[in-house]
């Protein structure tokens, strides 16, 4: 095989497996039929898996830690999500508190 | 039309969801000047952005293949941090739409449209939030990458202005409601500290998947 047919090769199965992934949750979902208390927890389930991603990408760069500018700007839109600022007022924080102290030479 | 359709959001949520596409925009700037860079033709992130459609998966597709490893291998890699998005189709099945229209509200499925589609109150505002950010981010991403490919060069590093940041911030502020009760705090505490520790053992992906261990700590409760 060429690298070009390689290269299609591994898009398609990329993208065919992630949408199956994607279909393949919302038809598991929609054919069972869920108690109440059942249907709480998958909704809790998707904060939890929500709060694993911002904390494992707030935290590392790829294995390693990922330095402390990006956990300060993170910490920040933590206490500023906590004190009910506005989202957009959240979003602008963290990435100004974060490029000021990579500026300031803090990674 | 369009203004009326996503009228009941509010402005703050429509605002929101504009910077976070916008956000998106400037990573794929990055991701498509990055893969151009490191010698791939702009098809290869531009077929990915449109037909994968989930940006950690790509940009590791990109390094893998990039540094020499078989593309097959890179896809298996890629599938392992996308599969949250099963439990992600669980949760949001109501919100995708049904019979053809669930395809597409299928692919638009990512991170930021689940947590945005998650946050709202109503089932109308969490519908709309849901293909709001979803059609947007489908939109901004195969564009910026495009555009990364011609300007990349011209746009400041993504890190040096913190947009790394944004990302955990935005699903922390939208989730912190969430978390205001205890029957979600204890197992999603749980949950992130066990993918924490699991980061440096394990391959991308499998870590957020630990997570939901912490649903052993669920209980019916307030």
């Amino acid at each position: 095989m060429t690298q070009q047919t390689l290269w299609i090769a591994g898009i398609v199965v990329l993208a065919a497996g992630t949408f199956a992934m994607r279909m393949a949750g919302y038809r598991l979902g929609s054919r069972l039929n869920f108690s109440p208390a059942t249907q709480t927890m998958l909704s809790d389930s998707a904060t939890i898996l929500l709060l694993a991603v911002a904390a494992t990408s707030a935290l590392f760069e790829g294995h390693h830690f990922g330095g402390f500018a990006r956990v300060a700007g993170v910490g920040v839109a933590l206490f500023l999500a906590w004190r009910k600022a506005p989202l957009i007022v959240i979003i602008i924080a963290a990435a100004v508190v974060t490029a000021l102290m990579r500026w300031a030479g803090i990674a | 039309m369009q203004a009326r359709f996503f009228s009941p959001l509010g402005k703050d949520v429509v605002k929101a969801i504009f910077l976070v596409c916008l956000a998106d925009g400037l990573v794929g700037i990055s991701y498509g000047s990055l893969a151009v860079a490191g010698g791939f033709p702009l098809w290869v992130p531009l077929m990915l952005s449109l037909l994968v459609l989930a940006g950690a998966s790509e940009f590791l597709f990109i390094a893998i293949v990039g540094g020499g490893g078989s593309p097959l291998a890179a896809a298996a890699a890629g599938l392992l941090v996308n599969a949250r998005h099963l439990p992600f189709g669980i949760a949001v099945k109501d919100l995708v739409g049904s019979k053809s229209l669930s395809w597409l509200g299928c692919h638009i499925m990512n991170d930021e449209s689940v947590v945005f589609g998650i946050s709202q109150p109503t089932h109308e505002k969490r519908k709309k939030a849901y293909w709001l950010c979803g059609a947007g981010i489908a939109l901004f991403w195969p564009v910026s990458v495009i555009a990364g490919a011609y300007i990349g060069q011209f746009i400041p590093d993504i890190k040096a202005i913190g947009l790394d940041a944004v990302f955990p911030a935005i699903l922390l502020a939208l989730i912190f409601p969430a978390l205001r009760k205890r029957r979600t705090l204890i197992p999603a505490a749980s949950g992130a500290l066990i993918s924490v520790a699991a980061v440096p053992f394990v391959p991308a992906g499998m870590p957020v998947l630990f997570s939901l261990l912490g649903l052993l700590a669920w209980r019916n409760k307030k």
